[in-house]
């Protein structure tokens, strides 16, 4: 097994201790930051999400896993720089106008950041103009609500049209979830799509970026 | 409005080890004692309920002591009773608070999981408490929000059924029906034959909260087939 090939096991059986003293042994063999990244660390967590797709681990076995990609995150990622670190897309996640629910969402924020994601969190009772104000200045690829109540989800059409007012759709993709949102519901709003779970995000957001 | 006082937090280190599904992390046992000492002594118990009566029962709709719930499943469930117990339960502001505060998602993850375990546990506690008192064999419960057919907006004429709320409670509804606390659950507790879940109405794939299986043919006897 290669050491970048244990790097990645050890991310998926959430061995925190493992993963940072095999990220510092890697980089002293002189592997580079960037490969310890993608073909260790994020290909780990990409196992873990496939996964938890199968009904095989849980929500807290992925957050475990997590934990031990982030001590790897934490020594490479100084030393990536800001081009490679955010060079799947740039991505600005909030949980919409009116409703506090994040623990979701913030699953979703670690994930996309773990598979390479640059991932700004705008927290919760989000507004639109919040959102297109972050669009605007950081050039973001997509846009992902969360919602958890049918009284707040019906706000997602109003970002959505302020999407289209900037004359971004299409540069600017759209993604919402939680519990009362469904893909009938994402069609009648026209978003550029919905993921039932954490791990589905990540991998739509892989497909309209990719 | 009756509040039941001194609830014991049912909350054992391995239940909750297993709910939460770390069986396999060698530090489960740790984080969880760690959590359970922070939310036994964040978390501020109130459980209130009210004793009501159905005045009217109408074609999917039901009054109870003046205030109106439309929906046909609630409608049905109700029809050979004539006393609910409305209730509201909430934990307070201060465990939800110090999840947030974590800047560690697999601490903030567990912790409000345990506050969710918290609040389930005291309606339990609730439902052997009406059946003692009363004297009920069983009860079920429907809160608004759980299905299409009952929808969250139904939450108002429950909070004005129960009352001053935030005076008696220190619960508030938001104008999105958001409780606040968060950390805070309502319905109606009912009597009945054969007990009833929300969820065996309830298509959702993958719920964490499930508590039956969905049930297509109980769908159609409730007349919801297609909705």
């Amino acid at each position: 097994m290669t050491i970048l090939e244990d790097i990645a096991l050890r991310v998926e059986r959430g061995d925190e201790t493992s993963v940072g003293e095999l990220t510092q042994k890697a980089l002293s063999e002189g592997i580079s930051p960037g490969e310890i990244l993608n073909k260790g660390l994020v290909a780990g967590m990409d196992v873990v999400g496939e996964r938890f797709k199968k009904n095989e681990i849980f929500i807290p076995e992925v957050l475990v896993s997590a934990r031990a990609m982030k001590e790897g995150m934490k020594i490479v990622k100084p030393l990536l720089g800001d081009a490679i670190a955010g060079s799947r897309g740039k991505v600005v996640i909030g949980t919409i106008k009116g409703d506090l629910h994040d623990i979701g969402k913030n699953i979703v924020g670690m994930l996309l950041e773990g598979a390479g994601f640059e991932v700004t969190d705008l927290g919760t009772d989000v507004t639109k103009e919040q959102f297109m104000e972050v669009v605007e200045k950081e050039g973001v690829d997509i846009i992902g609500m969360s919602a958890l109540l049918t009284t707040t989800m019906i706000y997602m059409k109003e970002v959505i049209q302020s999407v289209e007012d900037a004359n971004l759709k299409g540069k600017v993709k759209v993604i919402i979830g939680g519990a009362p949102i469904t893909q009938s519901y994402a069609e009648e709003i026209k978003a550029d799509g919905y993921a039932p779970d954490a791990a589905s995000a990540v991998d739509l957001v892989k497909s309209l970026l990719e | 409005m009756p509040c039941l006082e001194r609830i014991p937090l049912d909350l054992i280190p391995e239940n909750v080890i297993k709910q939460l599904h770390l069986n396999k992390n060698k530090d489960a046992l740790s984080i969880v004692k760690e959590l359970l000492e922070i939310a036994e002594s964040l978390i501020q118990l109130k459980v209130f309920f009210k004793v009501s009566y159905i005045s009217k029962k109408g074609e999917d709709i039901v009054e109870i002591d003046g205030q109106t719930f439309s929906s046909r499943v609630l409608r049905k469930n109700l029809d050979d009773v004539e006393r609910i117990f409305p209730y509201i339960i909430t934990i307070g502001k201060a465990l939800e608070d110090k999840a947030r505060s974590f800047g560690d998602l697999l601490k903030q993850y567990c912790l409000e999981n345990i506050g969710d375990m918290a609040l389930r546990s005291a309606k339990q506690y609730l439902v052997r408490h009406l059946q003692k008192q009363f004297g009920l064999e069983k009860l079920s419960s429907m809160s608004p929000g759980s299905l299409p057919d009952w929808p969250v907006t139904e939450q108002r004429p429950l909070f004005s059924l129960i009352g001053n709320t935030e005076d008696q409670i220190g619960v508030r509804l938001t104008d999105y029906m958001l409780m606040i606390p968060r950390k805070s659950i309502s319905g109606i507790l009912f009597p009945t034959e054969v007990t009833f879940f929300s969820c065996q109405l309830c298509p959702r794939e993958r719920c964490p909260a499930r508590k039956a299986l969905y049930d297509e043919n109980l769908k159609k006897k409730y007349g919801l087939a297609g909705e």
